[in-house]
């Protein structure tokens, strides 16, 4: 199937017996949890388990309740509600999605995860939102965390970090069936089940998958059929070995093919493939939650045949075993001490020429929360990556240079003071230290380039208004970022360029985030917010062409300045009716206009309003019709140059059973 | 004037010993049946909640009764069905330890007795927590406070899971 030397992914399966772990341990209960503290839980803070509201970071959290009522059909559309998230749709199925700014095409400041799996693409630095394998209806919840959290996640979570969290089989069973069509000759369907298999065993199946035209104003004529298709299945079996010990196998493979844009501006369309195994072993014990990991990831991605698009074929592998143990020490002492070793490898086949580079990563981490008395809180963690790169690079593969060694050790951390002066109030402190490193594409360009820095310093304050039966949030934050890169082609004669990503500068990004959402009633719930971005760049660093220097980036112009977002769902139990606006300001960005991609030029992106609104009726308990529809007034408008996007209708049925 | 000074602080005194400064309701409950569901080992299904009552604590019975009613043939809360049963406080040392034993507010006069009792001791007073009398203390106004006595859970080698610990107050 594959023409590239493949590893085996017996490492994942593997884990449990080079772990070693004793045979006891107990999963997060999520629901448990939160039927407790009648709000959500989450440890995509600090690694241990927390109410959202004490996490000492800036978080938001979807519920499961609240993706069903939002119509959204994938996960940035639920994603672009929220304040200080911007989601830039270029293609039918393809989305950039950036926290507090700089956002770009294939942007690397995103970590995204699914349980903890890292779904972010190392290799090239993205996420490939299209080909995550997972179904909206077995989302327990997705736990957004803004500014950056390396020194919990490790490299690139920078500009924040989005945790998918699923049904555990052992807790939650889910039976669902749904299918749709659009207006647009758009077709979809998907299905979650849950069996039990054993009396301690269970497992979760999904699948799903979409076939849909690409929209009307492509850059260039698509001649493969269908031109949009994307499909994906995933398992999950959850087996409680004995009281205090659990253990997870899961595995995973999803694919699509679908035209996408990558930060040069070049727009390629492309086959893609990606595969996951995983094994967990959680216990809990005298020692306290030990959780032990190990998983592999894989990708292929290959130039599709029917489209007029320059080849770059790459096959991807990522392998990750961590270990972690959280423990409590006396009655206000919880610590989480970590190690992981990761290794990434990158196949790559470019305009006929074969490579092959890769690094390892060795971390270790701590965290420390001290509940220093009722209201207040602290929480310190650290982690040190050190990061081994070697193999070849565009330069030894066509130019007979050797091939490439670097070391990048960096230290990153996160602190955090949250202070709950009343039962309404609460403040949250925080300063952070992320770090974004390259890519393997970026290092196969630019062997030397640097990894960027993210120190962010941010204070919230939540205040409970019982007159809205709501809250208020005030976020105000500052980011530095250093030595910023991208991937842009650099022309030595008309038409002929070689990418280049080195670092080119720095940019500093003050921001404010002011947000509400309330309850009218008993059916009403509402939410709206106001984001402020007031962006400086330092000097950049110009890229050389054949014909002079020239910018590739401009954050101060391409980031979004401010942005309003609102909307309001009502639910009665039979009818369900929401509607959710965002408002997008003009904005510049340089772009490559011509065909081949080496005249960098400024392109205004107008803004616009996004409104979209969905209509569902429950017949009874099981069976649920909905109409939802997407960027009704926005049709035609411009996200990313050389595309416009279409409104969408999806007319579908869900089943529970 | 001060007769009446005097008179005002003995109706004031005597308000305080005898009205229950929060009487438990049915969220209070719930708290408790899902907290149980996180000790270690603890029982599933159908659980006996023996609610305490002093005669020398005025009240304390009406309150009592008043939380039997709310439990009625069983309250579902979590991995456990609280089933009610009243008890006269010089009984406690004598119930099962596989029951659980609510303590109303009010109590603190007995808090050597509950101390003594072989079950896991709950509570929606934390100055019960505090004396290291009840093993859990909830409060579910304005929010969901959990908050375990270490000293009390360790007496009776009662444990919770790591995440439950690490989400709770622990005293």
């Amino acid at each position: 199937m594959s023409k590239f030397n493949k590893k085996s992914s017996i490492f994942a399966l593997s884990a449990i017996a080079m772990f070693g772990l004793p045979a006891m341990a107990q999963s997060i209960d999520y629901g448990s949890l939160e039927m407790l503290f009648d709000e959500p839980v989450t440890t995509s803070a600090t690694g241990a388990p927390q109410r959202s509201t004490d996490a000492p970071v800036t978080m938001e959290i979807i519920s499961a309740d609240e993706i069903r009522n939002s119509g959204a059909v994938n996960i940035p559309t639920l994603l672009s509600r929220l304040a200080g998230v911007e989601v830039q749709q270029y293609g039918r199925n393809f989305h950039d999605v950036a926290i507090r700014g700089y956002n770009q095409n294939k942007t690397p400041r995103l970590l995204v995860l699914v349980n903890g799996r890292q779904v972010f693409q190392d290799y090239y630095g993205f996420t490939d939102w299209d080909v995550i394998p997972v179904q909206l209806d077995e989302i327990r919840q997705i736990e957004i965390v803004k500014g950056p959290n390396t020194a919990l996640f490790g490299f690139n979570a920078v500009g924040g970090v989005v945790n998918i969290i699923t049904f555990n089989p052992l807790y939650t069973e889910t039976n669902t069936l749904r299918g749709g069509v659009d207006f647009n000759d758009g077709v979809r369907g998907s299905g979650v089940a849950t069996f039990r298999p054993f009396e301690n065993t269970a497992i979760r199946m999904s699948a799903g998958g979409q076939q849909a035209q690409e929209f009307e104003d492509l850059p260039f004529e698509l001649r493969g059929d269908p031109q949009n298709e994307q499909w994906a299945f995933a398992a999950e079996a959850g087996i409680q070995a004995t009281s205090n010990t659990q253990v997870f196998l899961e595995g995973t493979v999803s694919s699509s093919i679908r035209m996408e844009r990558l930060p040069s501006g070049s727009n390629i369309v492309r086959d893609g493939e990606t595969t996951s195994l995983r094994a967990t072993v959680t216990h809990d014990g005298d020692w306290g939650l030990i959780n032990a990991t190990a998983y592999r990831n894989t990708q292929e991605y290959l130039t599709n045949p029917f489209a007029p698009t320059p080849s770059f074929d790459v096959e991807a592998g990522l392998t990750v075993f961590k270990v972690e143990d959280l423990f409590k020490v006396g009655a206000d002492h919880t610590f989480r001490v970590a190690a992981e070793y990761r290794e990434n490898t990158l196949d790559l086949i470019l305009f006929g020429n074969s490579s092959s580079n890769e690094y390892n990563v060795f971390s270790v981490g701590g965290m420390w929360n001290w509940a220093i008395s009722d209201e207040l809180s602290s929480t310190i963690a650290v982690r040190s990556d050190t990061m081994n790169f070697e193999g070849e690079t565009i330069f030894s593969t066509n130019f007979g240079a050797p091939e490439a060694e670097r070391e990048i050790s960096e230290i990153s951390y996160n602190a955090g003071l949250v202070y709950t002066p009343t039962s309404r109030d609460l403040f949250r402190f925080q300063i952070a230290r992320g770090i974004q490193t390259p890519s393997l594409v970026q290092l196969f360009f630019s062997p030397d380039v640097d990894p960027s820095i993210v120190n962010n310093y941010a204070i919230d304050y939540d205040r409970q208004i019982s007159e809205l039966n709501g809250k208020m949030r005030i976020s105000v934050f500052y980011q530095d970022n250093q030595d910023l890169f991208t991937v842009a082609n650099a022309a030595f004669a008309p038409g002929v360029n070689i990418p280049s990503g080195e670092n080119l500068g720095d940019s500093e990004l003050f921001g404010v985030e002011l947000s509400f959402e309330g309850r009218i009633g008993n059916h009403i719930d509402w939410y709206a917010s106001y984001a402020i971005n007031d962006t400086t760049d330092g000097d950049f660093a110009q890229v050389a062409s054949y014909d002079g220097l020239r910018d590739v980036l401009d954050f101060e112009e391409s980031n979004l300045g401010d942005q309003l977002k609102a909307g309001a769902v009502y639910d009665d139990g039979k009818w369900v009716f929401g509607a959710h606006a965002r408002v997008v300001p003009s904005r510049q960005v340089f772009d490559s206009l011509d065909p081949g991609d080496y005249q960098y030029q400024r392109v205004t992106v107008d803004g616009y309003v996004a409104l979209d609104m969905n209509l569902s009726y429950r017949l009874n308990d099981d069976v649920t019709l909905s109409l939802d529809a997407f960027d009704l007034t926005n049709d035609d408008d411009v996200q990313v140059p050389g595309g416009d996007i279409d409104s969408r209708v999806w007319a579908s049925v869900r089943f529970t059973f | 004037m001060r007769k009446s000074l005097t008179a005002l602080s003995i109706i004031a005194a005597s308000m305080l010993a005898t009205v229950p400064a929060y009487a438990a309701g049915e969220r209070d409950l719930q708290l408790i049946g899902r907290a149980l569901s996180f000790v270690e080992g603890g029982a599933t299904g159908n659980v006996t909640l023996a609610i305490v009552y002093a005669d020398d604590v005025a009240g304390s019975q009406a309150e009592a009764e008043s939380i039997s009613a709310i439990l009625g043939s069983g309250l579902s809360a979590g991995q456990v069905t609280l089933q009610p049963q009243l008890i006269s406080i010089s009984d406690v040392s004598g119930i099962g330890s596989d029951a659980a034993l609510f303590v109303p507010s009010g109590m603190s006069a007995h808090y050597s007795a509950i101390s003594s009792a072989p079950s896991i001791t709950v509570s929606t007073d934390r100055a019960c927590a505090d004396a290291g009398a009840c093993v859990v203390a909830v409060q579910s106004q304005p929010s969901v406070e959990i908050y375990v006595s270490r000293s009390a859970a360790d007496a009776r080698s009662v444990s919770f899971a790591s995440a439950f610990r690490m989400m709770i107050n622990e005293l």
